[in-house]
């Protein structure tokens, strides 16, 4: 009996310091969070103002813009993203010369920092001497101010506007070797026997992919639109470094607001405005709009997974 | 499979790969150029004089050796702190008898829904209250556990085999006497993905080092890279050069543990 109780003790000795640092700087903060969205918090912490601060989210125009444009960003990179991540792993799951060099070239972004990669393509994009314009001119077309156009590419009021339509084509570009990473390692998992037996049964080509494959692989394509999901909707670096923040006091001068999504909203408010408490009930509505998107994904998408 | 359907793909990939490798080939090949070079337009392709001078150049205009160091530090202190409070942490939850266990562990399973976003300001709050704003302190202990991690090490405790222990406690082993005798060197290979993993995350880390480093002292690379890009907003030769430097180290390791890393990305599927 004493040997139990000692073996518990140590347990929790052996359990306290990783449950300190999670419980501490993950799980505390998120309901401190929500105690500061209660105060009028400056610089420092102001009157009691009760749901005020979420009264006033509720007519904020740019916060309203900014979790449109975060429903434009997550629903025109997470689909596209996918679909060549996928068609990418397929077309590596052959056997062929080369695929781990391909597969190393497709998934070499995911490694690389983002800001980083964001200055190169912020470079690429530049107006006066970018190679995106360079091309454009070699092909006898107009030049573009990508990154600095509010004017939207579909019409000039409506997002996404050009600047973050070429966020969006850079955000494309970084995670879709990640999605052929996991797609391949799916792929991968399907049992030889079950293509064989469907190929005797006589399909192919489309049909094997439409029927035997992609159903199996269902569960790797649920989980990544989830992570991929919750990924894009708390997007911030590249959109922050893309959009023109440089400095560490300064803050993003992205072109009229057009790429402010929501977390450069929170972002903006927290840093640049210091406005704490009206920031943080900007964050914790965005954390329920992530957590409310996840559950309605798992009740569209969970029935549709199939377990071999 | 038919010869041209062959050729088809291998043109798909090529074409593709292309397109991905690009902006990493810009990179480089920018950071060679003259600044009129570098500044002409149409650009070119490749640079007429290969100026390694650049780099020397970048790394002299900015600390680019104190930021390195400093993301060497963030870098190393997380994952030695990680790796010693999850494997403790995964292990208890595999092997251990404690009262509550299965509660704690789906208690910590559910604290993934938290967004990171939401925690942010609080943090920063933190740190000022516990006097480790601007201090490696602040840099490392925050990410110095995560539930992932101690999940991933728990899933690899339960995969070694029961008797291995009990033959242990009959020499008269202790839990902790075990764990690092016996278990730590088997999962080894679980160890070095959570350490590449936790190392390159670190790495690329950009918000939170943002807000809570204010001096080039304590500042690692990637906050440096922003703070560099505004001073020398018109050499792209030299912001270039610096963006290698950024990437360089990461791609090394990455070339060289590329299996362990894919497949820890292909198990854990952590999205940055």
């Amino acid at each position: 009996m004493r040997g139990r109780r000692r073996e518990a003790l140590e347990g929790y000795l052996f359990l306290a310091p990783a449950l300190l640092i999670i419980g501490g700087f993950h799980v505390w903060p998120a309901l401190y969070a929500f105690y500061m969205s209660l105060f009028r918090w400056e610089i420092a912490q102001g009157a009691f103002v009760g749901l005020r601060n979420y009264q006033r989210l509720a007519v904020d125009g740019d916060f309203l813009r900014s979790v449109g444009l975060t429903v434009v960003y997550v629903v025109g990179t997470v689909p596209l993203e996918m679909a060549i991540g996928l068609g990418v792993a397929l077309l590596l799951h052959q056997r062929l010369r080369l695929r781990g060099a391909f597969r190393l070239v497709y998934f070499l972004p995911y490694v690389t920092s983002q800001v980083a990669v964001a200055l190169v393509w912020d470079w690429v994009f530049n107006p006066t001497y970018g190679a995106a314009n360079g091309m454009l001119t070699a092909a006898g077309a107009p030049p573009l101010r990508w990154l600095l156009q509010p004017d939207g590419i579909f019409s000039r009021d409506a997002p996404p506007s050009l600047a973050l339509a070429s966020i969006m084509l850079v955000t494309v570009w970084y995670y879709l070797g990640f999605h052929a990473v996991v797609f391949l390692s799916g792929l991968t998992a399907i049992p030889d026997e079950i293509l064989a037996a469907a190929r005797i049964d006589g399909a192919a080509g489309l049909r094997l992919f439409r029927h035997i494959t992609f159903p199996l692989l269902s569960p790797t394509t649920y989980f990544l639109l989830l992570i991929a999901t919750i990924g894009a909707m708390t997007s911030f670096n590249l959109i922050y470094v893309l959009g023109g923040g440089s400095t560490t006091a300064g803050c993003a001068g992205n072109p009229l607001g057009t790429t402010e999504v929501a977390a450069l909203f929170v972002f903006n408010r927290f840093w640049c405005q210091t406005q704490l408490g009206y920031a943080s009930a900007a964050a914790f509505v965005l954390g329920f709009v992530i957590i409310a998107v996840t559950a309605a994904n798992s009740r569209l998408f969970a029935r549709r997974v199939f377990y071999a | 499979m038919p010869r041209p359907r062959r050729a088809l793909i291998y043109a798909v990939l090529a074409l593709g790969a292309v397109v991905m490798a690009f902006p990493f080939f810009w990179m480089l090949s920018t950071s060679l150029k003259d600044e009129a070079e570098a500044t002409a337009f149409p650009p070119s392709l490749l640079p007429a004089q290969w100026l390694f001078s650049n780099y020397a150049q970048a790394w002299a205009a900015a600390p680019f050796g104190r930021y390195f160091l400093n993301s060497a530090i963030m870098a190393i202190g997380q994952v030695a702190l990680s790796l010693a409070t999850c494997s403790l942490a995964g292990y208890a939850l595999a092997r251990m008898r404690i009262p509550g266990r299965g509660a704690i562990f789906s208690a910590l399973l559910a604290t993934l829904v938290i967004p990171p976003e939401v925690t942010l300001i609080p943090n920063y709050i933190s740190m000022q209250r516990l006097g480790w704003y601007n201090t490696y302190l602040a840099l490392i202990v925050p990410f110095g556990a995560s539930v992932f991690n101690v999940f991933l090490l728990r899933q690899a405790f339960l995969q070694l085999p029961v008797d291995l222990y009990e033959a242990a406690v009959l020499e008269g082993a202790t839990h902790l006497r075990y764990l690092w005798s016996i278990a730590l060197p088997l999962i080894r290979p679980t160890l070095a993905i959570i350490a590449l993993l936790t190392a390159v995350r670190a790495w690329n880390d950009f918000q939170w080092p943002l807000i809570i480093t204010n001096t080039p002292d304590l500042r690692p690379i990637q906050v440096g890279l922003t703070v560099f890009r505004s001073d020398v907003s018109t050499n792209f030769q030299w912001l270039m050069a610096g963006s290698v430097l950024a990437v360089a180290p990461v791609i090394l390791l990455f070339l060289f543990s590329q299996r362990q890393f894919i497949q820890g990305i292909a198990r854990a599927g952590i999205r940055g």
